[in-house]
């Protein structure tokens, strides 16, 4: 192939050129020869896309390694593409001339504006005369950052990014995610996958959805603005230094994203990957011109052992060696992306079933491994976000500014949400050790269990303040309001499954205080009344709670988030620890004893795992930071106040 | 007729006191010399339900435990709840027991239910010495119409006789009535003991 094309275009190029090409091929044959090879392998690759063929060889100069012995190469490229345009003779002639130029500087100068390769891919031979034109014209100096998967990774905020590094995890996704994230997606469609795994992994995702925006695009896909400027983003090495230098050359980098589309090699010997052109005669390393604007700031001069120390230099370390990413993977993301706009915008079921087809028809691409890969990607984040990751929008009350919050102003849903986070936020300290021998109930053993008796208090505290809120109102239909507000929120506490919370109302509904006032019982509705008596149902004494253990077992193997109501199985391990203490002391009972007390107290901690997805309001949670109440005699008290012995309904008001 | 097709009258009867004044282990006492001896394995339900035989008539008392959650305090009026029978527990060797048992009848005979029955049961009698003769606790349970018990979990004297005896002095009229199916066999507690040695089986492939 190579050897025809240099033939066919001496003879009808010029004698100038003649000599030119008969000189390069001398100097060099055996390097050429191997990049047209990978030429060819490229051009097959993308046979399928439509404008393969001018875009693909101008980037190939691009692609080529920048060493001395490559020039030649990357002269053949320039003079086949002339050849393929069929550009008259007198202009290729110029068009060498340029290059013959380029030779004598020590190293290649990448001429090309960005305009004239948006018209190049518009297959316009005319047009191509003219920006063969203007690269007369211009030798202006170009800021080409190349383009290069791996500078998208360093996309991310240098204060998370630091702190990611100081943790000690590194940011790596290589193939090994890509075949995980597949295995697992096959394990949801067919058997039911583990909750934890499912929620790493969704969490995962929603690092790079939020994080990292892909910056190489399918080739016939138009962009949006936001997207562009992310790319920009992508490209900074590190945010202070080279925004500026990014600002000025803003048209050109936006440019280069259309380009950059081709990079879809894995292997290394083609992306020139550290190659960063800045002007004329200048081609240096990321590193170099790293050390260089350093330099030009703060007049340090920086060895690559100081890098390491220096916190600006993270990013150009990951940079460099810790990432690596498919570009396949990339792509995936970017077409998620503008594919997810186009179903939230519809909301319709039928399109998960043709999404293939959308796919198809958004990207052009052919390729049935790329599509599966997009699709299941897709699948795995939609689902997930529509029903389960995104958190329900909060009921934010009108008056939530004001001095002092009437909590009746507030929807119960919301109350029973802020109520539960508040309330996982203590369960969630509870130590495994802490419920160890009866540790919370005697005095000796207090300080090993601050958590397990902070919660307790906080449930009796509770109880109390729901008491202390009925209470307040002196007339009997706002008493009976409130109690119907409270039955509600115990309804939506019931359905995130919030037993503590729950048992705390229902003790606090069927307290002496809130039991004797008759008439405020009798006004309330019958369809409330039937949902207290549902809640005693679940949470009664009968055989040893059984349907309160079968509904927190339920919760469990539906993997929903819970909080356990704590005493039930406080009795539990105290009957354990009785049991077995007094029965044999050799080592064997002993290691049997901790055995089933682990068991049991795991029944409870089992849930810790298992946060609420609500949004906290600040101001609804400083409320129910503390809940101030009277005491259990003032509250028999008060109850006597509000309705006194031997009163008769007409005597209340 | 078999014993499965009898039908039964459930008490609910509340065992309370102050804690580690042995609430669990009585009832233990009383659970491990009935039942428990075989289903050592596994702690179930069956530790609460006790039968007796009044009258030639099976009496099912369930009775009823705090322990573990005397911190519960906004709690307890739950349990006492719909019982027929209450036993207060307090702990000889402690004097502040005894007070605390004493808040416990005054708030029973204030706020539960007026036809309640109340024990007061006095345990871990074998650390007392023989001298005292529990002379206040018995003016008192007689002022306030108690029944009284002397108890020791430890060496198990008087344990089954008191719940046998509270029992029968329960009315007959109340508690409501269950069919005995086998509803106490199933398995609503989570914990099993494997003794270390879990049971593989044996499946047939084809």
């Amino acid at each position: 192939m190579s050897t025809t094309n240099s033939t066919t275009s001496s003879q009808n190029d010029s004698k100038n050129k003649k000599n030119l090409v008969s000189r390069l091929e001398t100097r060099n044959k055996e390097t050429r020869e191997q990049e047209l090879e990978k030429l060819r392998q490229l051009q097959n690759r993308y046979k399928n896309q439509k404008q393969r063929s001018t875009t693909n060889q101008i980037l190939n100069i691009y692609k080529t390694p920048s060493t001395k012995n490559d020039q030649s190469s990357r002269l053949d490229y320039l003079r086949t593409l002339v050849n393929s345009s069929k550009i008259d003779t007198s202009k290729s002639k110029e068009n060498s001339n340029i290059t013959t130029n380029t030779t004598k500087t020590t190293r290649t100068i990448s001429n090309i504006k960005p305009k004239i390769k948006k018209n190049l891919i518009d297959h316009n031979s005319q047009n191509q005369k003219k920006t063969l034109k203007k690269l007369e014209k211009t030798n202006s100096s170009l800021l080409l950052i190349q383009i290069n998967p791996k500078i998208s990774n360093t996309s991310l905020n240098q204060g998370h990014y630091l702190t990611r590094f100081q943790s000690g995890e590194p940011f790596i996704v290589d193939d090994n995610y890509l075949k995980n994230s597949n295995d697992s997606t096959k394990g949801m469609n067919g058997k039911a996958n583990s909750h934890f795994e499912h929620q790493s992994r969704v969490k995962q995702l929603h690092k790079y959805l939020d994080k990292e925006l892909p910056t190489i695009l399918p080739s016939e896909m138009a962009l949006p603005k936001e997207m562009l400027d992310c790319c920009i983003q992508d490209l900074d090495l590190s945010t202070q230094i080279l925004k500026p230098l990014i600002e000025q050359h803003k048209k050109e980098l936006r440019s280069l994203e259309s380009m950059a589309q081709l990079y879809t090699n894995k292997k290394k010997e083609f992306s020139a990957t550290n190659e960063v052109i800045i002007e004329e005669r200048t081609k240096i390393n990321t590193l170099k011109l790293f050390q260089n604007l350093v330099y030009r700031n703060w007049s340090k001069l920086i060895t690559n052992e100081e890098i390491f120390d220096n916190s600006h230099a993270i990013t150009l370390i990951d940079y460099q060696g810790k990432t690596h990413k498919e570009i396949s993977f990339k792509r995936g993301q970017l077409i998620k992306v503008l594919i997810k706009k186009k179903l939230n915008s519809k909301k319709k079921k039928k399109n998960f079933e043709n999404l293939q087809c959308i796919i198809q028809e958004q990207t052009g691409l052919v390729n049935t491994e790329h599509i599966k890969f997009i699709k299941v990607n897709i699948l795995d984040e939609i689902i997930f976000e529509n029903k389960k990751y995104k958190p329900p929008i909060p009921k934010i009350p009108k008056k939530i500014n004001w001095k002092y919050l009437n909590i009746f102003e507030i929807d119960p849903e919301e109350t029973a949400r802020q109520i539960s986070i508040r309330e996982f936020e203590t369960f969630s300290k509870i130590d495994l050790t802490e419920l160890l021998r009866q540790s919370w109930n005697k005095k000796s053993l207090f300080k090993r269990a601050p958590n397990a008796r902070y919660m307790i208090k906080r449930f009796n505290t509770f109880s109390f303040w729901c008491c202390t809120m009925i209470l307040q109102s002196q007339k009997l239909t706002q008493r009976a309001n409130s109690i119907e507000y409270f039955i509600t929120v115990a309804d939506h506490l019931r359905k995130f499954n919030n037993f503590n919370c729950l048992m705390a109302i229902v003790s606090a509904l069927n307290s002496n205080p809130i039991q004797r006032l008759k008439y405020t019982m009798d006004e309330i509705t019958e369809v409330m009344a039937q949902k207290l008596l549902s809640f005693d149902n679940l949470l009664s004494s009968e055989s040893s709670f059984k349907n309160y253990r079968i509904e927190l077992k339920r919760a469990y193997d539906r993997k929903e988030s819970a909080i356990p109501f704590l005493g039930i199985h406080l009795t539990d391990l105290t009957f354990l620890d009785e049991t077995r203490s007094k029965e044999d002391k050799s080592e064997k009972g002993k290691s049997h004893k901790m055995k089933v007390m682990i068991l049991a107290i795991m029944e409870i901690l089992k849930f810790q795992t298992h946060p609420y997805n609500f949004k906290a309001i600040p101001q609804i949670q400083q409320y129910f930071k503390d809940y101030p109440s009277l005491n259990e005699e003032q509250l028999y008290q008060k109850s006597l106040q509000r309705e006194p012995r031997g009163v008769t309904f007409e005597e209340l008001d | 007729m078999t014993s499965k097709f009898l039908t039964e009258v459930q008490q609910k009867v509340v065992v309370l006191g102050d804690f580690s004044v042995g609430k669990s282990s009585l009832i233990l006492r009383v659970s491990k010399n009935e039942f428990l001896e075989e289903q050592e394995s596994t702690i179930g339900a069956a530790f609460i339900n006790f039968s007796v035989n009044v009258d030639n008539k099976p009496n099912q008392i369930q009775i009823w435990d705090t322990a573990g959650q005397e911190k519960f305090r906004s709690l307890t009026p739950i349990y006492y709840r719909g019982a027929i029978g209450a036993i207060v527990v307090y702990d000889v060797s402690r004097e502040y027991s005894f007070q605390t048992a004493k808040e416990w009848v005054e708030e029973l005979k204030e706020k539960a239910n007026p036809k309640l029955i109340i024990a007061l049961c006095a345990n871990k009698i074998d650390l007392l010495e023989e001298k005292k003769k529990l002379l206040k606790e018995k003016e008192y349970a007689d002022e306030n119409g108690l029944l009284i018990y002397e108890t020791s979990a430890k060496t198990g004297k008087g344990v089954t006789e008191m719940f046998v005896d509270f029992s029968k002095n329960l009315p007959k009229d109340q508690g409501r009535e269950i069919f005995n199916d086998d509803f106490f066999e199933e398995e609503f507690f989570n914990i099993e003991l494997h003794n270390g040695e879990k049971k593989t089986e044996k499946t047939i492939c084809c």
